[in-house]
């Protein structure tokens, strides 16, 4: 099947709400971030201030080195198979409960 | 191990709930592990004892049936004395705190002053955290919401007589309190504290009693302990 | 037992009865909680007609309101949900019928006797674990007899799991660990700022670990079925769980911020908060994703229109989560009617509309008959949804105006006099609300007279999934 290639125009809005959500986000996070980068630079209260960070982001590291490993391992090959199957198993399930009563009704 | 239950059951459900646990819980308790935790006898201070006797002196009946029963009377030796009422006040503390828990006043006032929004204007000292480290924080009561103001600096400002009218029926004094009535505290009018009454009356009149910066106390002398006794008598 | 997993029979799996038990219950003191709301609510406008009667003290009633909601209504909602949802998802019965009757038997105990020691005045100094310390042994055991029950199916469950139990087996551990936690630990072992930062875990955790978990996992499993299609990205719902996981817990602090519990805790308990509403974002891609292409399924049908008005709700809440933990915003609206209006819209609009719905679902096939009215449901819909809208809209524009009273130094009752109107919203809001639910529950008495499981009719007929 081919389809031919489409360049689909993106509507005008969707640039809108893009810069309306992306513009002040960019801007907070800036401002925040010189904020923390004056803290920082402070005396040795402000130091404490990018411990949690620092914490974060080794707990984050050392969590997705497991799920690395745990892919390398050979999880996460059928995503998806659990959803189907739990939809297959409802359909089973109504289906039986239908056959028993169908005849009494 | 991530798609397995005992994946879920050791990372998700023990693993991380310990890890918050640990940097949420054990770590600010590590932090403050040189403040002991006070016991409630260590927080009778020169001026909630002061408080204390002064209930003694403007409730002599109500105070007497609450306290000074036959079985256990105020000794009438000055030393004892002192001793019997920093004893009984320590015990009103704790019998305060907990009506001041049951009655749900940490729903409407909280106890912690703010470095923001002027409350240091407004209250008095921002709070820290040594105040917190005594049995009478037991669970601590920071409170969530303030339908009526912060009462962590309330001791002191106000009389207690103030305070019985106000429990009684609060719309006397301050007319467009939302707060609730507490008779169940009197005898039928303020000016009957039950136990219950006087024992909150004193635990309010506790709070913030432990400040360097005790604002309204400035010209208050230590009471000689033979006044009261000599009024009782 | 092969032939049990061989060719599960539904009504070998669920006991129906049990379900339907649940609900009601749940329902019973979802009126409860309403009306110490509306006592409350009265006695800020002063309209209390009852203000000097120590046992309906509106002090005390307050705290029956948030606990009847939090283990009466919600709790025994999700159990009633489990005990449905997870013997049908892992095809094996609860571990055993006559302890799920005497967990029902024994939970009912815990919470009408909270409910009693609360009104005698023997509450404990813990927001939300009000409950009296005599109690909380109790309660410890049945959570962890609710944990063995339903834990069991689960794992027995060969093979990856749907996400749906992934919810449901964590929640089942963390719901024991943080009831152990802030019910045992702030009142026994620490005290102070320590104390503060555990009472702030636990208010966070048992939204996050015990309603929200069950919350998710429960609508993985109704949406895909009433939308009759899976769900956009299963792997996308694992991203959510673990998000869920690692980030909510952490955030504990942020319910204290000001505080003297340490700042650079405080710093962190924000971080993780702003972090999990990137989490929340991927979940509500995915529940969108999954809409793709059904039409007006999410409006058409009764149950799924609760569901996702939860959903919208569940975002907005998060989204206003995320700027209301930051310090600038904390320094306004802390201690103000805007948290109140944000725990209203957590609570009833997020997980009371979801259970609500489930209950418009479930019900006609536990009763096996239709609705007594389902224009009345339609009804409660609207007035929930609506008067919550009104409700938690108008609690959280009157917290700013407290919270610039109070910076602005105004005499306290100037704060008062500036809440007056907005209290007085709320309370029509909140009666709104239970005019809806008391509509709810008489439509649920209605439907059970003509249920033929009570008349005791031969023929049951099956009520097919597609009928709302």
């Amino acid at each position: 099947m081919t389809t031919p290639t489409v360049i689909q125009r993106v509507p005008l809005w969707t640039w809108i709400v893009g810069a309306a959500v992306l513009i002040p986000s960019i801007l907070g996070f800036a401002n925040k971030f010189l904020d923390l980068m004056i803290v920082a630079a402070g005396d040795e209260e402000g130091a404490f201030a990018l411990t949690p960070i620092i914490n974060y982001l080794l707990a984050t590291a050392g969590f997705f080195c497991m799920l690395m490993w745990a892919v390398t391992q050979g999880a996460f090959h059928d995503i998806n198979q659990p959803s189907r199957q739990m939809f297959q198993n409802e359909l089973d399930l109504e289906r039986r409960t239908a056959e028993s009563l169908g005849p009494r009704a | 191990m991530f798609e397995s239950k005992s994946g879920i059951f050791l990372i998700a459900g023990i693993g991380f709930f310990g890890l918050a646990f640990l940097s949420n819980a054990v770590v600010p308790a590590m932090m403050y592990r040189h403040l002991p935790e006070k016991p409630v006898a260590d927080l009778v201070n020169p001026n909630v004892r002061y408080q204390f006797e002064d209930l003694a002196q403007r409730y002599p009946d109500e105070f007497k049936a609450a306290f000074a029963t036959e079985q256990d009377p105020v000794p009438t030796d000055p030393q004892e004395a002192a001793k019997w009422y920093s004893t009984k006040c320590a015990e009103a503390l704790s019998m305060g705190r907990k009506i001041y828990t049951g009655e749900g006043c940490w729903h409407c006032h909280s106890q912690f002053v703010r470095p923001v929004s002027n409350e240091d204007r407004r209250y008095g000292p921002v709070s820290k955290s040594w105040e917190y480290q005594n049995e009478l924080q037991r669970p601590v009561m920071f409170g969530t919401r303030r339908v009526g103001p912060d009462l962590s600096r309330e001791g002191g400002r106000r009389s207690s007589d103030w305070h019985a009218v106000h429990f009684f029926r609060p719309k006397t004094l301050s007319p467009t309190s939302p707060m609730p009535e507490y008779p169940w505290l009197f005898d039928g009018s303020p000016d009957k504290p039950n136990k219950r009454g006087l024992a909150l009356m004193i635990y309010v009149q506790w709070l913030g009693s432990w400040l360097e910066s005790y604002p309204y106390y400035e010209d208050y002398e230590p009471t000689k302990i033979e006044k009261p006794i000599a009024e009782a008598e | 037992m092969p032939t049990a997993t061989d060719s599960p029979r539904h009504e070998h799996l669920v006991i129906e009865r049990l379900v339907f038990w649940y609900f009601a219950a749940a329902l019973g003191y979802m009126l409860i909680s309403m009306v110490a709301g509306i006592i409350m609510g009265l006695q800020l406008l002063s309209w209390n007609p009852l203000p000097a009667l120590e046992h309906l003290s509106p002090g005390r009633w307050r705290m029956v309101h948030t606990n009847a909601i939090a283990y009466g209504f919600l709790a025994n909602g999700f159990l009633g949900m489990l005990h449905w949802v997870v013997p049908r998802l892992s095809l094996r019965p609860v571990l055993d019928k006559r302890l799920s009757y005497f967990i029902f038997a024994a939970w009912q105990i815990v919470v009408l006797s909270t409910a009693v020691g609360l009104i005698l005045g023997e509450a404990q100094g813990l927001e939300w674990g009000e409950t009296p310390v005599w109690i909380d042994p109790l309660a410890q055991v049945g959570l962890l007899l609710v944990a063995f029950d339903f834990g069991y199916p689960i794992i027995k469950v060969k093979g990856p799991m749907y996400v749906t139990l992934w919810y449901f087996l964590a929640a089942l551990v963390w719901t024991f660990l943080t009831y152990a936690m802030g019910n045992f630990i702030p009142q026994y072992c620490v005290s102070g700022s320590a104390a503060g930062a555990v009472g702030g875990l636990f208010i966070h955790d048992l939204v996050g670990l015990f309603v929200t978990p069950l919350g998710w996992g429960m609508m993985y499993y109704f949406v895909p079925i009433l939308l009759k299609r899976p769900m956009w990205s299963h792997g996308l719902s694992l991203v959510g769980f673990w998000g869920l996981a690692f980030f909510y817990p952490l955030q504990g602090i942020h319910h204290f911020l000001y505080t003297p519990i340490p700042m650079f805790l405080q710093y962190g308990a924000v971080l993780s908060t702003i972090a999990l509403e990137f989490v929340v974002l991927t979940v509500i891609i995915n529940f969108v994703g999954t809409l793709r292409g059904t039409g007006m399924a999410c409006l058409s049908n009764l149950p799924l229109r609760y569901f996702y008005t939860g959903i919208t709700f569940y975002f907005l809440t998060c989204l206003q989560c995320a700027l209301q933990t930051t310090m600038t915003f904390q320094a306004l609206i802390h201690f103000t009617d805007w948290v109140v209006g944000h725990a209203h819209m957590v609570m009833f609009g997020v997980f009371s509309m979801w259970q609500l719905g489930m209950m418009v679902y479930l019900v006609p096939r536990l009763l096996k008959t239709e609705w007594y009215s389902e224009k009345w449901c339609y009804w409660h819909y609207w007035a929930s949804a609506g008067g919550l809208c009104v409700m938690a809209g108008d609690l959280i524009l009157g917290g700013l105006f407290q919270g610039w009273s109070w910076a602005a130094l105004q005499p306290w009752e100037k704060s008062i006099e500036v809440s007056i109107p907005f209290w007085a919203v709320r309370i029509a809001a909140g009666a709104v609300m239970f005019w809806a639910q008391l509509l709810f529950a008489y439509n649920l008495f209605k439907t059970w007279q003509k249920s033929p499981l009570r008349t005791g009719e031969e023929t049951l007929p099956h009520v097919a999934p597609a009928t709302m």
